[in-house]
């Protein structure tokens, strides 16, 4: 059972490490390295374009701590649309190896809804930005 | 003009099948270039045999792992290095490390991407003048060199109290401990305590700040802390991102005890730290003074301090100029007088001197927060790169030594350091002008002399009297008539090592100090890996191995030490510097036997000795063998006995766990148990615990400071074996803003860059996030000088000046009348560090990185910039960085 569940996991990890084709990203590098600063990071782009997504990724433990788009979905050199589960790994090892040996094939956001992520409920609604450290709330 | 749609298509192609091999890949502003990298075929990895048959080796997952710890910061996050096919190809975080968790932050994940990067450094270059282009050397040749230029330097100089005056070291909080403690130790016996390090710009004002508060250095408790904690008092700290494992766990804490779990972030910044706080503290830069003792103020005239703590396990101290011989300890006062020092300090009158959104009333309920919870307290660069850092970190420890949130679960006074190895490499292993390995002291004779002995060298080795402080080092290498103005008697320094660290790019006032590089007759040897804003005056670089590449020890922030056992092939001829150090000494050896000048001759049989016990491991294995005996010199005799006791960790212990140590840890039972969580705790710590048992006045005591410095038998018997509290007035910055220069401009990281970016700046994902550096503007100023978001901006102050993207945000940002720079580009332009100002700290000697006055303008309008690297070009004749090629950039 336990070589089942590794050879399963190295297959998984090998269609995950660069042998797995990478997609293109709908708009080429070069051009997004054109656009004046402060427009060529993904997310600031991705407020504009995708912006349930981006607030979704922003209200999510991964938005709160900094997690961002290139640690899952990669850069113009290795992008992925929908990332491989490998770089899920990176941080959450264990529960993917346990995953896969439960649910084999299974991915993290068929249950952690992509992008939000949340666990049993224990969601983020409330991100604190300048407006609200007025003096007037003391 | 950018490509087209099918040439975009053909360089995907291109760069999924350099995947397939393993290729290191590089996108160009141009289009896709293939790096060099390992062959194919290649198997890169080199794992000693003792490490595969330990835990921190195993296969899984159709991967080989090799456990060791991030580089990236001073967390200490404890990760595994994947190879594929014999290289380098993921990185996880260890899920039982009591520090990450399993969890690492995107720089900590994607370091495995430059191990081959082709802009690695391989060979020794070397050039006589600084205008010639670089040859390859070999390594025989650079020790001759070497050896010959010191000596040169040597005899230029003079015999001083702090040893020979013309030669140095400049070493880093990124170095091994065995590497910091051997380089160290190769200079003494040469005969110089000029032995400094970039912790000195890092984490100089927590030593002053710990050594006067606790009478000894580093933290009493550690991260396990915030678990236990109800309020976190983070002040001078963008944790988010330049602590983000240790930021994650404070989320955690948060979001699974929302209203009992109470943040409260001090920065005159909203930063992404602001993001989960309950309260933000924006106070104007340089006020953090009064505001702490107006905290205090609060405690102590609502009597909410422990009276029970205070009056067992406290006493009072002052410093007054003129007065007291030693500022270290002052002395003795009274409650009561502490008690008429704080009246002053009312909430009403900080909050006036505070500005921002600071309220006497929030004074108030965050003075009572701090005094009925258990706190931690964790602060950075914010409060330590400031001309009165160490005052203001006794100000923070002063509150919890008040409330006796201090030595129990959940409360502590943490710096958080911002280096892999300051505190491990550096503080504890000697590598500061005024200290020794082992928390011992250049001016005290009797840990010199014990040090002497251990080390079998003999007496009067170590000269008697600290060297240079970091600024007064560059100031004798720059040596213009500012620097012997304002170091009278300052006498120049011809020769200078530098190991694993760019100062050309991160000190302040950087301008100043080039000139001293750029000069003829200072000689630069630089260790590095890549090519970098140092390496560009140096007249050799030496090529270093990279993490993985060479086994040693990182201690982190919580007293922590961890192991990273080589587990890469290092490129082309890369040797250890432990090898380079011992291979370097013998060389040196035999030519300072042949010097006429009988001092110089002495000090040859020295040098050999000081790396004899290594010569035979250096030749027969540098990689793995050479480490361990030197850190069991370090650890199993240096430190034995002292308060950072690390016998019991072994390399063996450091193999097994998965957390590494935490001293004191003098047997290896109780390292194999992870050491001591909780210093001066009886019971708790070995050392606290051997002291009461020693000194029967204190039996019964729940803790006892054994500090070195509160036990002298000079002190009053009422000051002994007690915390001090310190009363430290207010005092603004060096340089605040005036009418020519209106603003403050503080300085920073971003959590995708480390420091100078010349690693992190090679990892694609990380490179393309943040390219450039930006300044930071508030909405309200930006919008009174007609600045949009991404113009370009002229940051000028009376230093030197940058050209810089503007970011606008009504999120996140500094307070009005405040600009904020990142500090990691390397493009002329954009180099904060031009700009920033080079005062210091009088204690801990630390300078003001986070304030100085500066004016703003908008340059011109938006327009895309590019990232830029400092790299070396193949030329006639040998090599030279860009930017020596293209002068603009110089």
């Amino acid at each position: 059972m336990k070589a089942k569940t590794l050879s399963l996991l190295a297959g998984l990890m090998i269609a995950g490490s660069g042998l797995a084709m990478a997609d293109q990203h709908p708009v080429p590098p070069n051009v997004i390295a054109q656009l004046p600063p402060q427009q060529q990071q993904c997310r600031v782009c991705h407020q504009k374009v995708t912006p349930k997504i981006y607030q979704q990724w922003a209200h999510s433990r991964h938005g709160i701590n900094n997690v961002r788009c290139f640690q899952c979905h990669g850069t113009f050199s290795d992008f992925h649309k929908v990332p491989p589960i490998t770089k899920c790994m990176a941080c959450h090892y264990q529960e993917v190896v346990t995953m896969q040996q439960k649910k084999p094939g299974a991915k993290c956001w068929d249950c952690h809804e992509a992008h939000i992520f949340e666990f049993h409920g224990n969601g983020v609604k409330n991100i604190k930005t300048a407006k609200d450290f007025n003096p007037q709330q003391y | 003009m950018g490509i087209g749609r099918r040439d975009f298509l053909k360089k995907s192609a291109a760069l999924t099948a350099a995947s397939l091999v393993g290729i290191n890949l590089k996108i160009k502003s141009d289009g896709v270039t293939l790096g060099e990298s390992a062959s194919a075929g290649e198997n890169l990895m080199r794992v000693p045999e003792e490490v595969k048959r330990s835990p921190a080796f195993k296969k899984e997952g159709g991967y080989t792992w090799v456990r060791g710890v991030c580089r990236f910061c001073g967390t200490g996050c404890k990760v595994w290095l994947g190879f594929k096919d014999g290289k380098p190809a993921v990185i996880r975080g260890e899920k039982n490390s009591a520090i990450n968790f399993g969890f690492l932050c995107m720089k900590g994940m994607l370091f495995y991407k430059i191990f081959r990067h082709p802009d690695r450094l391989t060979q020794p270059l070397y050039r006589k003048s600084k205008k010639e282009p670089f040859k390859p050397i070999s390594w025989e040749k650079a020790y001759e060199i070497i050896a010959d230029e010191m000596i040169k330097a040597i005899k230029k100089g003079e015999w001083t109290p702090f040893g020979w005056s013309g030669i140095a070291y400049y070493g880093s909080g990124q170095a091994l401990t065995e590497e910091t403690y051997l380089f160290q130790k190769l200079f003494r016996c040469i005969g110089t305590n000029h032995v400094e390090g970039n912790p000195r710009l890092c984490m100089a004002s927590a030593v002053g700040g710990y050594l006067t508060s606790y009478g000894t250095d580093e933290p009493a408790g550690g991260y396990a802390d915030f678990d236990k904690a109800q309020t976190v008092f983070i002040i001078g700290s963008n944790t988010a991102e330049c602590h983000p494992i240790l930021y994650r766990r404070i989320m955690h804490n948060k979001l699974k005890n929302p209203g009992g779990y109470m943040v409260i972030n001090v920065d005159p910044r909203v930063s992404p730290t602001s993001k989960i706080a309950d309260i933000h503290m924006q106070f104007k830069p340089g006020t953090d003074l009064a505001l702490l003792n107006a905290i205090a103020h609060v405690i102590v005239y609502e009597g909410l301090y422990n009276k029970d703590f205070v009056n067992k396990y406290c006493a009072f101290h002052i410093y007054t100029k003129g007065k007291d011989k030693n500022p270290l300890l002052g002395h003795q006062v009274s409650f009561e007088e502490y008690k008429r020092f704080l009246a002053r300090y009312t909430p009403e009158y900080a909050a006036q001197i505070c500005g921002g959104n600071i309220t006497p009333d929030m004074i108030r309920k965050v003075a009572r927060r701090f005094a009925t919870t258990r706190t931690v307290s964790i602060w950075t660069m914010g409060l330590n790169q400031r001309t009165r850092g160490v005052w203001v970190n006794n100000l923070v420890t002063n509150l919890h030594l008040l409330t006796g949130n201090i030595c129990k679960d959940g409360a502590d006074a943490l710096s958080l350091t911002g280096q892999p190895n300051a505190c491990g490499g550096v503080r504890e292993g000697g590598g500061l002008c005024h200290i020794l390995p082992g928390h011992r002291l250049v001016k005290n004779k009797a840990d010199r002399e014990g040090l002497e002995k251990i080390w079998g060298v003999p007496k009067g080795t170590i000269p008697p009297k600290p060297g240079y402080h970091t600024v007064k080092m560059f100031a004798a290498i720059t040596y213009s008539e500012r620097d012997k103005k304002r170091f009278p008697g300052l006498k120049p320094i011809h020769f200078i090592w530098v190991e694993e660290t760019t100062p050309m790019q991160s000190l302040p006032n950087v301008g100043h100090y080039r000139k001293g590089f750029e000069r003829e007759d200072v000689f630069v040897v630089v260790n590095e890996i890549f090519p970098t804003r140092t390496t560009q005056f140096a007249n050799l670089i030496l090529p270093t191995p990279f993490h993985f590449e060479k086994t040693g020890v990182y201690g982190c922030t919580e007293r922590r030490s961890q192991l990273t056992p080589v587990a890469v092939k290092a490129p082309g001829m890369c040797k250890p510097e432990l090898q380079i150090i011992v291979e370097f000494a013998q060389v040196l050896a035999k030519k300072l036997r042949r010097e006429r000048d009988p001092r110089l001759r002495a000090r040859a049989h020295t040098v050999y000795q000081c790396v004899a016990p290594f010569i035979e491991a250096a030749k027969k294995d540098p990689w793995w063998t050479l480490a361990k005996e030197v850190w069991s010199e370090y650890a199993g005799k240096v430190t034995k006995g002292r308060d950072n006791d690390l016998s019991g960790a072994t390399y063996e212990v450091l193999l097994a766990r998965p957390d590494g140590v935490q001293w004191p840890a003098p047997t290896v039972e109780i390292a194999m148990k992870g050491g001591t969580l909780r210093r001066f705790v009886v019971g708790k710590d070995p050392l606290a615990t051997e002291f009461v048992e020693k000194h029967p006045e204190y039996k019964g005591w729940r803790v006892v400071d054994y500090g070195h410095l509160h036990n002298l038998p000079t002190l009053p018997p009422e000051s002994r074996a007690r915390f001090w509290i310190w009363l430290r007035p207010y005092k603004g910055p060096a340089e605040p803003p005036d009418a020519e220069y209106p603003f403050y401009l503080s300085t920073g990281r971003v959590i995708d860059m480390w420091h100078s970016g010349s690693m992190t700046g090679r990892v694609p994902e990380l490179a393309s996030d943040y390219p450039y550096a930006w300044v930071e503007v508030n909405p309200k100023d930006a919008q009174r000088l007609g600045i949009n978001p991404g113009d370009l901006v002229l940051v000028e102050t009376r230093r030197g000046r940058n050209i810089l993207p503007a970011r606008i945000s009504t999120d996140e940002g500094p307070m009005e009348g405040m600009v904020f720079v990142y500090w990691y580009d390397q493009e002329k332009h954009r180099m904060i560090n031009f700009c920033t100002l080079d005062a210091y700290d009088p204690g801990s000697k630390q300078p003001e990185f986070k304030i100085c006055a500066c004016r703003i303008k908008k340059y011109a309008p938006a327009k895309p910039l590019k990232q830029f690297l400092v790299k070396l070009v193949k030329v006639k004749g040998g090599y030279l960085h860009n930017v020596e090629i293209d002068r603009s950039e110089y």
